[in-house]
């Protein structure tokens, strides 16, 4: 059977705990319910994806893992220890690269080897040019390079502090189709050779089918994690598969009943008003 | 063709027509000398102030002026842009009072700053510096203060330090607006060297226009003039080029 739900891990340990997460913004008089009552384990090595339709808080999830929001309620446990704030084992890529237009892609990338000393920062910053296949544009500067190109440096630059766990946020959401199955493989080669943790955020189904260990999806309105799905299909995974159509196919259905419910809902609120 | 004629010739038609209206209507002495004088006259004393040395004196007195008011301004205008950008306290702190100095305009400020320090070079700093601080000031702030939050996050999860942030990011995001009030902060510096040499002055390019009024040479105003415009679009071409040398990596600049 391709499909088990709820499987815990017996033997890895957890890498990240998160325990009874919440997270409300204030409206005016209302208060909005971004994240509800999260419970999730992330173990050691594993690439976790999470989808959700817009507005299900699943970048909030990410920014409060990563430590850019620090007003929620809950825990969270990195290696058994409870944090708060940022910690310099965590990196992140976000859908919008964020290079600095006026760095070349290898003082961007060198960007966050402040401490390391000149000549190791040097070799650093030309294996992981290679490593993302940008060999040559060493000299380049942000506004010269393609939208994939550009996802690249920022996922070296991320990639050269090697960090425990890498959380990145829809980091292909702006490529185009092709680009984006491209770096799609790309991501799971580089995973192949760091031995990093992985939360990968995205609302393409295919995506996190193809990536994850594991599937989170997500419901709106309060954020809540609806349904874990384990995929345990052998790489690299063909999209076309039977068991992957299968897989897609029950992650599309988690949606549309959602869809269906929020409906009636909204129904029931114009009929009342 | 056609493009020639839109880029090129059409927009010198007005002016040359303008230049055949001056030449013809002081050659028939249609109008008074003392109005408008001929080219002639002009060309004559230009090259009469270039051969006695009081065009270089005029525009040096000027410039020079400008200048020492202008680096006082780039001073004072980046040291308090940058801590009120990067400090709400700082912020707080001067915002006031500095805004009501700020709507006071300089002509406004001219009885007064005279009256404390005489007519002589330091009150026409201080104008000249009051008139220029300004415009670097709010650009240097909203350039800080505009620096994309996606940055900074991308600084914080980086883990580097405060030194790192500020030189490696805060600056260089900020740049392209703190040169929006370098140049306004330019040509506002040199349209009040003109204006504080109007009121008071014994050498200057404005000095020679009033000059010009009081002795009746039309020719003498209409060459300050002219040597004013030239000035300002030079220092203005001069600050673009650094701009364009520096900020190469903005998008539209660079090809």
């Amino acid at each position: 059977m391709p499909i088990k739900e709820n499987v815990q891990f017996q033997v890895a340990k957890p890498k990240i705990k998160i325990t009874n997460l919440s997270k409300s913004f204030n409206q005016g008089k209302n208060t909005l319910n971004v994240l509800d009552d999260i419970n999730l384990e992330v173990q050691e090595g594993e690439f976790l994806t999470i989808v959700g339709s817009s507005g299900c808080g699943k970048s909030t999830l990410l920014r409060i893992i990563a430590g850019l929001d620090s007003s929620f309620e809950g825990t969270i446990a990195i290696d058994n220890q409870n944090i708060k704030g940022i910690r310099a084992d965590i990196g992140m890529v976000f859908q919008d690269h964020r290079l600095f237009p006026w760095m070349t892609v290898k003082q961007n990338i060198a960007f966050g080897l402040e401490k390391v000393p000149a000549s190791e920062r040097e070799k650093l910053v030309n294996e992981y040019i290679e490593l993302v296949g940008l060999k040559g544009f060493e000299k380049a500067r942000p506004g010269e390079l393609s939208g994939g190109m550009s996802q690249r440096v920022a996922l070296a630059r991320t990639l050269v502090k090697k960090p425990s766990i890498i959380l990145l946020d829809e980091p292909f959401g702006a490529l185009d189709a092709l680009t984006r199955i491209q770096m799609q493989y790309e991501i799971l080669r580089i995973r192949e050779q760091a031995n990093v943790t992985m939360i990968l955020v995205t609302h393409d189904i295919d995506e996190a089918v193809l990536l994850g260990d594991r599937v989170i999806v997500m419901s709106k309105k309060p954020g809540r994690i609806q349904k874990t799905i384990s995929v345990y299909l052998s790489r690299p995974r063909d999209r076309n598969s039977r068991d992957f159509v299968k897989i897609r196919e029950k992650i599309l259905n988690l949606f549309f009943d959602t869809n269906v419910s929020l409906n009636k809902s909204q129904e029931k609120i114009s009929l009342e008003g | 063709m056609k493009k020639t004629y839109e880029y090129y010739i059409l927009p010198v038609v007005l002016p040359l027509l303008l230049v055949f209206l001056w030449i013809y209507l002081t050659e028939r002495e249609l109008i008074a000398p003392y109005l408008i004088p001929s080219p002639k006259t002009v060309i004559h004393t230009i090259v009469q102030f270039i051969e006695d040395g009081t065009l270089l004196q005029d525009s040096w007195a000027s410039v020079k002026r400008m200048l020492q008011g202008f680096s006082l301004a780039v001073f004072f205008g980046l040291l308090f842009g940058v801590l009120m950008g990067l400090f709400a306290r700082v912020d707080q702190f001067f915002a006031g009072i500095l805004n009501a100095i700020r709507v006071i305009p300089p002509l406004a400020w001219i009885p007064i700053i005279i009256l404390w320090f005489g007519i002589g070079e330091t009150s026409k700093v201080i104008i000249i510096f009051k008139s220029a601080f300004f415009p670097i000031l709010l650009n240097t702030i909203q350039g800080i203060e505009g620096v994309p939050k996606g940055f900074l996050e991308v600084s914080k999860l980086m883990g580097v330090s405060k030194r790192r942030t500020l030189f490696n990011v805060i600056f260089p995001a900020a740049l392209p607006s703190i040169f929006v009030g370098l140049r306004l902060g330019l040509g506002a510096a040199w349209m009040a060297v003109v204006a504080a040499e109007l009121i008071a002055s014994d050498s200057g390019l404005g000095y020679r226009i009033t000059q010009g009024r009081e002795l009746s040479q039309p020719d003498a105003m209409i060459i300050g003039m002219i040597m004013i415009g030239i000035i300002g679009v030079a220092m203005d071409a001069v600050i673009k080029f650094i701009q364009q040398r520096i900020l190469s990596w903005q998008a539209g600049i660079k090809s």
